[in-house]
């Protein structure tokens, strides 16, 4: 799931694509990730882990890094 | 009694030493802590040959040490300059140059941003916060100020000493550096402190990058009340429901930013699910924002008085329109009135005074303003307009190139800007006015217009940003009712976001651009 979603981020939503991320990379602080790209993101992962994400939880914590996304999601699955 | 920015965090440090200053994340700094700190960076900087009225430099994140340099760095006598990081470097460059930068406070994770700049000045520089290899720039690490002495310096600091200097677009494409010295800077403090009465109880919260004078709030007025200053990182404005969670945990009391940031938290902050009851003022400013927008966002907040903040960075603020509940006098917010210690006039092409309630450019003379632009005696001497006195000393104002009316209660509102009034065949176009129009039917919410000449022509030009499920034929057909026809735009694009300055406002220079291109390469 997480390098399906890494390959999402460096084809639709970073404006580099020779950049690489690590999964403790945070994802805004370097630009990658923008207010735009988060939308999309969210709305990608509800599509691709067959998930309901709701505002509230679209929070820093749970989307700074590719970490942060694997451990949430892993509460939503529970 | 204190005269200088300088004094502020002494001053609170013995009042209030130990309530906390500034906090950014799990960082946080009490006043006397703080004081300390600003004491050392002070001393650091006189070692290292800093002069007074020498500018320095602050390339920092927005978090805590951005203050501590800001305070330290007025402390030493010295004017501190903020650095937009995500500024390209050839802007960077120029404004080191321009204020012959010699000193500059940054920190290690911008290493990376601050190399290129720091590659191509030919200069040395001391630098404090960050070690970059190969270079020949003398690097001290943050840490080196703990062996410094925390006393304050004996440095003598005067009102009318320069502070600070901002760094805005000039129309000229080189950017122009507003300065303000310690009196026009602790006069805002001052009159804002008062006029939102905040005091050592309040939570005051920055949005806004140092180099955007909406942060003098968190970084002047805030400790000179000896409140508190929460200053949000940048990813605060990707997650606005992290941003409704920071002001109900925190206990948020003063809110200060751009309209933008308030429309995010409406669209996507959660705000049914949070409880904002301790937010006592909501201040916004910047650019307008729209009446239903603001009634919508009210209705989250039962206990705040909302403040639309008016002025210039070269007045900072000079009005104020405060309301609570609902707004359903206007159509657009006001300015409002006139700030104290602050006088305006209202003058026509000629400079002559308006008739009340005829629209003219604003002028403003306020104890906030600006002595002028950095190095550009030309441009300072054309942006004021110098009234004579039976004294025979001559009166100053800003000329504020915005157009306002001031109506019977002697309420001012907002007509749109000098250089927006457009004229296109033959008739004078206000494009906020179209702005405005549109933004009152609810299928957009955002727009921007703008104007560009096609064959000699002045045509008008719309980018909105719809709400989900409108429909732009739709909105087009409202359009075509509701404005006269040499107004209409010639051309309305959706976009999903309006292209915006690192200070949030709506970047109509881009949006030409955009426009240029498409129709070169049409032709």
């Amino acid at each position: 799931m997480i390098q399906r979603i890494k390959a999402y981020i460096l084809s639709d939503i970073a404006s580099d694509a020779d950049l690489s991320i690590s999964n403790d990379d945070d994802l805004l602080g370097s630009g990658i990730v923008d207010s735009m790209g988060i939308m999309k993101l969210v709305a990608f992962i509800e599509d691709e882990a067959d998930v309901k994400i709701p505002p509230g939880e679209i929070v820093i914590e749970n989307f700074i890094n590719l970490n942060a996304i694997e451990q949430y999601l892993k509460t939503k699955q529970d | 009694m204190i005269y200088t920015i300088s004094q502020i965090l002494s001053q609170s440090a013995h009042r209030v030493p130990d309530n906390t200053a500034f906090q950014s994340g799990s960082e946080s700094i009490t006043f006397s802590e703080a004081d300390q700190r600003t004491n050392q960076i002070a001393h650091f900087l006189i070692n290292n040959d800093l002069k007074k009225g020498d500018r320095v430099g602050v390339f920092l994140n927005r978090n805590v040490k951005s203050a501590l340099a800001v305070h330290g760095i007025l402390k030493a006598g010295g004017v501190f300059v903020p650095i937009d990081m995500d500024a390209p470097v050839e802007r960077i460059q120029f404004i080191l140059d321009d204020c012959k930068i010699k000193h500059i406070i940054s920190e290690e994770s911008l290493a990376n941003k601050l190399k290129p700049v720091l590659d191509s000045i030919s200069t040395e520089v001391v630098i404090l916060g960050v070690h970059l290899p190969n270079t020949s720039h003398s690097f001290f690490k943050w840490e080196s100020l703990n062996k410094v002495q925390n006393h304050l310096p004996d440095i003598k600091i005067l009102g009318s000493d320069l502070a600070y200097i901002m760094y805005t677009s000039g129309t000229t494409g080189f950017p122009k550096g507003i300065m303000h010295t310690h009196y026009s800077g602790l006069s805002y403090a001052k009159l804002s402190k008062a006029l939102y009465n905040i005091s050592e109880s309040d939570v005051v919260v920055n949005h806004s990058p140092l180099h955007f004078d909406m942060s003098t709030l968190g970084y002047f007025t805030a400790p000179l009340a000896g409140a508190k200053c929460i200053i949000l990182g940048k990813q605060y404005s990707v997650f606005p429901a992290s941003l409704s969670q920071l002001i109900e945990q925190e206990k948020i009391t003063v809110w200060y930013s751009v309209p933008l940031v308030l429309q995010q938290l409406l669209e996507r902050g959660d705000l049914h699910n949070r409880d904002f009851s301790s937010l006592r003022w909501i201040l916004f400013g910047g650019e307008p924002f729209p009446v239903h927008q603001l009634n919508q966002f009210m209705d989250h907040c039962s206990n705040a008085h909302f403040s639309n903040v008016y002025g210039p960075a070269e007045v900072n603020q000079c009005t104020f329109y405060n309301q609570k509940g609902e707004e359903k006098k206007y159509e657009s917010v006001p300015l409002g009135k006139v700030w104290n210690d602050t006088d305006h006039l209202i003058l026509d092409e000629n400079s002559v005074e308006v008739k009340k309630g005829d629209v003219g450019e604003l002028m403003i003379h306020s104890s906030t303003m600006m002595v002028g632009y950095w190095n550009n005696q030309e441009l300072t001497k054309k942006s004021i307009l110098e009234i004579d006195s039976a004294s025979g000393v001559k009166k100053k104002y800003y000329k504020t190139g915005d157009l306002v009316k001031e109506d019977k209660d002697g309420i001012l509102h907002f007509m749109g800007r000098k250089d927006r009034q457009i004229k296109t065949r033959g008739y004078r176009v206000e494009l906020n006015e179209i702005e405005e129009t549109i933004l009152r039917y609810d299928d957009a919410k955002q727009v921007a217009c703008y104007s560009y000449k096609l064959k000699g022509v002045n045509e008008i030009f719309a980018s909105v940003v719809l709400r989900s499920g409108a429909l732009l034929d739709d909105l087009e057909q409202k359009i075509q009712k509701s404005l006269p026809k040499y107004s209409i735009p010639k051309l309305i694009l959706e976009t999903q976001k309006l292209p915006r300055t690192s200070a949030g406002k709506v970047d109509y220079k881009k949006l030409t651009q955009n426009i240029r291109t498409i129709y070169d390469s049409k032709n």
